[in-house]
């Protein structure tokens, strides 16, 4: 299927054509597009039209600069071809793509100029160690802090539920905290999983807008999901050294009657 | 003013300049290897913390060590954890507490080093007179460049006498500072001392004061630089 784009009210002769086709595999259809050039190089904005989200191309796990929710933009070259291809959970169509905006570019070095933090983090990939490099926490770690320095302490003094980076007192000063440390880390547990549970209620393209501006973009909403995996992992930890801690409350029944008498 | 020390390559000796470039400027060095730390760190909340929001970046601020620092914990999880683009807003949270910072970037081009620049006003290039390292300090000027970091001096690490600074001066387009190769930087280090507090009058000492006065000058002359 190849169309003719025409830019403006059709009559000029800035046209971009392009040729979009979009078939399914298992669920998931593959849109690809190739963009021809008319002997100007235009900036281009790719709309996706079809019933679902847009999964573009990613590398390092961030979306390939021009890529975000709705499509891409990008320069059509003056003589060239600009192939695309993303993919989506939606029904294919006959038109699964189309072009909104056609302008002439000039060939500036600027546009390549990042956009912001999240422009560059984007462009450069994200730091973050994989997933399968971080150690799994278990349910013996008795330090249940982030960053897994050795705990020395031996059981008898273990009397803390748990301890947070900024409670440690052999550090600085000024570390008194407002409220207590267990309660704030909670709290903010039950921010994240807020937010991840309003990306998850989303029912809707405009839902889905809504949602990931209010979570502050795609990529923060990414790593919310992803703290709140490592979140419930610390949380299920939690939870077996409290019940194990429970149990030998339980099960400990000190003579103390016994002791009494013998002093 | 924010500085970011970056160079491409590990192991040429980035945390030492930071350290030591922090120190003769009365700077507070931030520590942004999110993976591989290592300046000093000490116990509290360190840059892991601030960028999954979990402390205040000037709180996090150690004032007690010889140069103040903002460590930065050396987990996997703790490097997953946190929103690496919140460097940027950290960083300059600390600038406007103590007047001067300097970034200590990882080696690589990926967002953790693009970051630093990105926040940076300009930037020292930290390489060895080794081919690979130069390679790579080129790239790493090269998104400094494009991440409007200007760079105010190249440090060459661990010279000999048989070095040639006009031709890396050259390479990478800014005056070149050297420091020689001597033992007495590393064990500084490693004691968390300035080289210039354990080897007052060597000539690795009188490097970095130089190194910390070309940037003093130079910075202080744009306008925007309080």
């Amino acid at each position: 299927m190849a169309r003719v784009f025409k830019s403006g009210d059709g009559t000029t002769l800035a046209m971009v054509s392009i040729d979009a086709t979009a078939r399914t595999i298992d669920g998931v259809t593959l849109v690809t597009v190739h963009l021809t050039g008319d002997g100007v190089a235009r900036r281009i904005r790719l709309v996706h039209r079809l019933d679902g989200p847009v999964w573009p191309p990613r590398r390092e796990g961030e979306p390939e600069p021009g890529w975000d929710e709705t499509g891409y933009e990008g320069i059509v070259p003056a003589d060239g071809t600009l192939a695309l291809g993303y993919a989506t959970p939606a029904p294919p169509d006959e038109e699964p793509v189309s072009v909104e905006a056609a302008t002439p570019v000039r060939s500036d070095p600027d546009s390549t100029a990042v956009d912001g933090p999240a422009g560059v983090l984007q462009r450069l990939g994200e730091p973050a160690p994989p997933r399968d490099a971080v150690p799994l926490p278990t349910a013996d770690d008795h330090d249940l802090r982030v960053d897994g320095e050795p705990d020395n302490r031996s059981e008898t003094d273990a009397d803390v539920p748990t301890r947070s980076k900024c409670d440690d007192d052999t550090g600085t000063d000024g570390d008194e905290l407002p409220t207590d440390p267990v309660t704030e880390w909670f709290d903010r547990v039950e921010q994240r999983v807020a937010t991840v549970e309003r990306l998850d209620a989303i029912e809707s393209v405009p839902d889905a807008t809504a949602a990931v501006r209010s979570a502050g973009g795609l990529a923060p909403a990414r790593r919310a999901h992803r703290a709140t995996e490592a979140d419930r992992r610390r949380l299920l930890a939690v939870a077996d050294r409290a019940e194990r801690l429970a149990a030998r409350i339980e099960t400990a029944d000190p003579p103390l009657a016994t002791l009494e008498r013998l002093r | 003013m924010i500085l970011a020390v970056t160079g491409g390559k590990g192991g040429v000796g980035k945390s030492t300049v930071a350290y030591n470039l922090a120190a003769g400027l009365d700077a507070v060095v931030v520590d942004g290897d999110l993976g591989m730390a290592d300046l000093p760190a000490s116990r509290g909340p360190d840059l892991h913390d601030v960028l999954a929001d979990r402390a205040d970046p000037v709180e996090a601020v150690r004032e007690e060590t010889p140069v103040s620092i903002l460590p930065c914990g050396r987990t996997l999880a703790g490097a997953r954890a946190g929103d690496p683009t919140a460097l940027v807003a950290a960083v300059e949270a600390v600038e406007r507490a103590y007047g001067t910072v300097v970034v200590d970037s990882p080696a690589g081009l990926r967002a953790d080093v693009g970051l630093p620049l990105y926040v940076a006003d300009a930037c020292v290039v930290v390489t060895t007179p080794a081919r690979p390292a130069l390679t790579d300090a080129v790239r790493v000027r090269e998104l400094a460049r494009e991440l409007d970091a200007g760079l105010v001096r190249v440090v060459v690490n661990r010279v000999d006498d048989a070095f040639d600074a006009d031709s890396v001066a050259d390479l990478l387009g800014a005056p070149v500072v050297t420091v020689p190769d001597d033992d007495a930087v590393a064990r500084a280090q490693a004691t968390g001392q300035p080289v210039c507090q354990s080897v007052p009058d060597s000539p690795v000492c009188a490097a970095f004061e130089a190194l910390a006065g070309a940037v003093e000058r130079e910075l202080r002359r744009q306008p925007h630089v309080e």
